[in-house]
């Protein structure tokens, strides 16, 4: 075997492999260990609920890969050799490449607590950890859910729809503060709790307790509370999986190191997804960003680089998203948690329903900085262009409804924010 | 959790209970068959709104559909191919073997007698049925959807359209002696309304109605639809006034995710949906050419080929395949693969129509749902994963693939044409570029 190797059959790996067969005709091979065929690791919470089939979230069929003439192979790499440019696999396999894309993705962080190696404590990260939460589902009623990031909450949504009784253990304040400003993570908190789930704010793990048999039988916290439970999922972030590369000269620091055409070290070999680390990353962004979108965007820029057409990863305007049970969640630009004395935020909140829409500008120009909408949809293109051409707040105030991308029919949301907004400028005039 | 549980088992057999205290007079003769239908109906309907009004308990703030692959009824099991033999039964009855049914046709006969000034035929009970099905699951839909105006009015107007429009008036119509006439039917999906035959039978009438009625349902095929498919794409049709999409969108919604997206299954449908539109076509040129040369052309051949389409097409095909099949392939069966209407508003709407479903910018997750709950199959995914708007024939408009995305990507626009196809998404050395 030759051509372009990819390690990995996440979303980086595809988009690297999907991308590069649009720009050659070289051989593609995508390797991994976890299963055949790539699926939306986003939608494994869908297939627990019953909302759809592990068939629905492979997002290309099953015979688009042979007509792509993309080889998938269903192994897991042991080692690489880059001097050889060769990679070995568990079953023994040589595979030589001419370009080597690693594409490994991340595991759950452990919390290095006491008792975590109990049965009954889980993850949400693969399709297997599905299989098992769904066998371990059965014979309960109540569980915990450890850490208030956004799989938490899907976590607490997933067991919430089987009518499990969940309390969901977020270290902070309150749950998302470390992204969002407080009014918000009260709309949030509000909608959470009408959904039945018991938030329990300020509580860190500290260890956990099980039974003779080595079942999960309750956990303490550092203010001294104690959860009585035989189900827990811990989800307090994601490292990157590296090891295998131990000693193969490849430079690594928490995550590969890549330089800003996602290179190693060594020529011909890439790094894209949440395995990557970059050496100077742009924008204020994160050196290490295990994010869909950094993924997918990552493995089309590794494709371009191997095909020859350099180009630097620069990934723009930040924006991601989530969904909170019914509140979907979108964020563009910099919207932090805290202000500061130069900035100011434009805050609409619907006393009616969970949503709100925040712009976050700079007080003195009023140029915009960034939009966070919950509840609301908004338009990812215009407020890409709003951020990068430094629209004013009144600006983006004068065409609101090019900002939002809310269902036919949504009228009235632009219509309330206005007033909310011509009301406010009354009362500061 | 188990009381609850059990609860959600009672409304269900109240529903088959109510089913059938309807359906009893099949088997034992009753002498007051019209309250046994009055009264199953009604518990069907009441144990249908507190069951919805249960499970769509916490759908004030959004759309539910967790679930839908562990319940047998919508997951191809027993349940599901018991009721889909037992409405395949029904429509062999209705076409072929009305006499068995005679029992509940007699049930409605004071409602036809009050409505129509006739009595009862099975197509009056078939109406009747078919008529309480959209309303009573258009109740359920109102229910499960309330969070969303656009599922809200679209419910309202098929519900609308198929109580009043196709039931009511040509029911008053047959009482003040006119013609029977469906005003939200039309060549060639009610394909006998350009056919020489019934052009003559209402010019015949006596009174203006008859000539209304010809006017009607040729401008509305000729003008009418083509001019609000540009504007608002085939849904102003299928998913807002049509009797069958109707029903697909009320009584078919929990089993819209059963339409197969496979590309394969795309190929099957253009290679029956536009043969179709051409045997209608065929046939009613021909039923013309025979009419105006008093048959010396084509003799019987024109007669024989629209009572086969009849046969064929206007009852196997959209009644006992297309709503018999309901919970074993999808609601749209018939309106995917073998309405001519679909077909012609379909081509309009790809080449001519300022319809389509635009994605937002990149945030897909690829995540499956707006595909996986397509009742047209349509990989939805494909489109908006690659930021690509989506522009599809058989599109029908019913905007769930925007309602259940749960990234807010999709949504349902006819805005002026500019931008409606738009370039995949390309990765350049300033992040996406947008097209």
């Amino acid at each position: 075997m030759s051509g372009i190797v990819i390690i990995g059959n996440g979303i980086s790996g595809i988009s690297a492999a999907i991308k590069s067969r649009e720009l050659t005709d070289q051989q593609i091979t995508v390797i991994s260990s976890e299963s055949k065929y790539f699926f939306s690791r986003t939608a494994l919470m869908y297939v627990f609920m019953g909302q759809m089939k592990f068939e629905h979230i492979k997002p290309y069929e099953d015979s688009f890969w042979k007509q792509q003439n993309i080889d998938l192979v269903f192994d897991k790499v042991n080692k690489i050799d880059p001097e050889h440019s060769t990679i070995l696999t568990d079953r023994g396999e040589k595979i030589t490449y001419d370009q080597l894309v690693i594409a490994t993705g991340s595991s759950p962080r452990k919390g290095k607590w006491k008792g975590e190696t109990l049965k009954g404590i889980f993850n949400l990260y693969t399709m297997s950890d599905v299989n098992k939460l769904h066998e371990a589902s059965h014979s309960c009623d109540k569980m915990v859910v450890v850490g208030g990031g956004l799989i938490g909450i899907e976590v607490c949504e997933m067991f919430a729809s089987r009518g499990i009784e969940v309390h969901f253990l977020v270290r902070e304040p309150f749950f998302m503060s470390g992204t969002l400003t407080t009014p918000e993570c009260e709309v949030l908190e509000r909608h959470i709790r009408n959904k039945g789930i018991s938030i329990h704010k300020n509580e860190t793990v500290i260890s956990f307790q099980g039974d003779q048999k080595g079942n999960l039988k309750s956990l303490q916290t550092e203010s001294g509370n104690s959860f009585e439970t035989s189900l827990a999922v811990v989800s307090i972030g994601v490292n990157p999986n590296i090891s295998f590369l131990d000693g193969s000269g490849i430079d690594m620091n928490h995550g590969i190191l890549v330089n800003e055409y996602l290179e190693t070290n060594i020529r011909g070999i890439y790094s894209a997804g949440d395995c990557t680390e970059l050496r100077s990353p742009v924008n204020g962004r994160r050196a290490i960003e295990p994010v869909w979108y950094t993924g997918k965007l990552m493995g089309n820029i590794v494709a371009l680089n191997i095909a020859g057409t350099p180009t630097i990863y620069n990934p723009g305007v930040w924006y991601n998203s989530a969904k909170f049970f019914d509140v979907e969640y979108q964020t563009y630009g910099f919207v932090p948690p805290i202000n500061d004395i130069n900035h100011d935020y434009f805050y609409w909140e619907d006393p009616q329903r969970p949503r709100s829409f925040n712009v976050y500008y700079d007080n003195s120009s009023e140029v915009v900085k960034g939009f966070n909408f919950l509840g609301i949809r908004g338009d990812h293109k215009k407020c890409e262009i709003a951020i990068r051409e430094k629209y004013t707040l009144s600006e983006v105030m004068e065409s609101l409804d090019s900002f939002l991308f809310d269902p036919e029919f949504s009228k009235s949301i632009p219509e309330k924010i206005l007033k909310f907004y011509n009301n406010l400028k009354l009362i500061n005039s | 959790m188990s009381v609850n549980s059990n609860i959600k088992q009672l409304y269900n057999y109240v529903s088959l209970i109510g089913i059938l205290v309807v359906l009893c007079p099949l088997f034992i003769s009753i002498a007051i068959s019209t309250q046994l239908l009055v009264f199953g109906i009604g518990i069907i309907f009441l144990s249908v709104v507190l069951q919805s009004l249960d499970d769509f308990k916490t759908s004030a703030t959004g759309v539910h559909y967790e679930n839908t692959f562990f319940k047998g009824i919508t997951n191809r099991k027993l349940s599901a191919w018991l009721l889909g033999i037992s409405l395949t039964t029904f429509y062999i009855f209705v076409y072929w073997f009305p006499d068995l049914l005679e029992p509940l046709v007699k049930a409605v006969d004071p409602f036809s007698y009050y409505l129509r000034g006739i009595p009862a035929d099975q197509w009056f009970l078939y109406g009747t049925f078919y008529t309480s099905a959209v309303l009573i699951m258009g109740t359920k839909a109102l229910i499960k959807y309330r969070s969303v105006a656009y599922h809200v009015r679209r419910t309202l107007s098929v519900m609308f359209f198929q109580f009043i429009l196709a039931w009511l008036i040509p029911a008053f119509l047959i009482k003040l002696n006119q013609p029977e006439f469906y005003f939200s039917y039309f060549w060639p999906l009610k394909y006998d309304y350009l056919f020489p035959g019934t052009i003559n039978y209402l010019t015949s009438q006596p009174g203006a109605l008859g000539t209304f009625m010809i006017f009607w349902g040729a401008s509305l095929t000729f003008v009418g639809t083509p001019v609000l498919t540009y504007f608002f794409g085939k849904r102003w049709y299928c998913s807002w006034v049509c009797g069958c999409g109707g029903l697909a969108e009320t009584a078919g919604d929990s089993f819209r995710h059963l339409s197969s997206s496979s590309t394969s299954s795309w190929k099957l449908e253009r290679f029956i949906i536009y043969p179709t539109l051409a045997f209608i076509v065929i046939v009613t040129a021909t039923l013309w050419v025979n009419s105006i040369s008093n048959g010396k052309i084509l003799g019987d051949f024109s007669n024989g080929a629209s009572s086969t389409y009849g046969f064929l097409i206007g009852s196997l095909f959209s009644g006992v395949i297309g709503v018999g099949f309901y919970p074993l392939l999808g609601t749209r069966v018939w309106c995917r693969f073998g309405c001519p209407m679909a077909a012609i508003l379909g081509i309009q709407q790809k080449y001519f129509s300022r319809f389509r479903i635009t994605t937002n910018g990149s945030q897909c997750i690829s995540c499956g749902n707006c595909t996986t709950y397509c009742e047209m199959g349509i990989d939805v995914k494909s489109y908006a994963q690659q930021g690509q708007n989506i522009v599809r024939a058989s599109c029908v408009g019913c905007g769930i693939c925007a309602t259940v995305c749960p990234r807010g990507v999709l949504k349902l626009e006819n805005k002026s044409d500019h931008d409606r196809l738009n370039n995949p998404l390309q990765p350049t050395s300033a992040g996406w570029k947008m097209n």
